[in-house]
């Protein structure tokens, strides 16, 4: 397959494929949510950055959970000792995640001053934490669940 | 799509892994392979039809029983 995108993909055609399906649907839902929007903005008037915003998050929400629930990220694991180990770099990845945004904010932004700016960064610091890990160890029991569907 | 990629890889001694390795894929879409749920493109079937030691015909073409 020629095309500038191939760079972007892996190298197993079966992942190439199905990531080529996925981005062919959020093109698809990306044009939907166009049609509807100047639709909308016949009608009511809408913030442009905001909507522009929306529809990309929508777009790489689709892809991003695509992605994780089919299962293709770790395409190796197919023993309980390999997904442990894979699951305990995970929880390493994870708390280098935490340092990493711990520096950046107290070191670079700022360092909380009130209760409510620690509340602040603990709460957001907690929510990055758990999307961090749970997409990652989602992705990894779906990989294994269907890596043993296939020893079949 | 039905093949006898499993049974020329296990008659080969061959496994999973080696296989992945050998045909620049991962061990996930052997398996998918093996199962029927993928069917690969002609440039992996000769692929894996080579590193089998096997014809096309041989892995992947489908006899019907009388």
């Amino acid at each position: 397959m020629n095309s500038w995108l191939t760079i972007f993909l892996p190298n197993d055609e079966y992942k190439q494929q199905r990531l080529l399906q996925f981005f062919a649907e959020a093109t698809v839902l990306s044009i939907v949510y166009s049609i509807v929007m100047i639709v909308v903005a016949q009608m009511v008037s809408l913030d442009t950055s905001f909507t522009l915003l929306i529809g990309l998050g929508i777009v790489l929400l689709y892809l991003m959970g695509r992605y994780v629930l089919s299962g293709m990220e770790y395409t190796e694991v197919f023993t309980s000792k390999a997904y442990s180990k894979e699951l305990k770099k995970i929880i390493g990845q994870t708390l280098g995640f935490v340092a990493v945004y711990c520096i950046v904010y107290l070191f670079i932004i700022s360092v909380p001053s009130t209760p409510a700016e620690w509340l602040e960064f603990g709460g957001f610091l907690i929510l990055l934490t758990a999307l961090y890990s749970g997409v990652h160890v989602l992705s990894l029991h779906r990989s294994y669940t269907k890596n043993l569907q296939d020893l079949d | 799509m039905k093949n006898h990629v499993r049974s020329a890889r296990i008659a080969a001694n061959i496994t999973q892994t080696d296989l992945a390795r050998k045909t620049g894929i991962t061990r996930q879409t052997i398996g998918l392979i093996e199962k029927g749920t993928y069917n690969p493109s002609l440039q992996l079937c000769i692929a894996l039809a080579k590193e089998l030691g096997k014809t096309l015909d041989e892995l992947f073409w489908e006899v019907e029983e009388k």
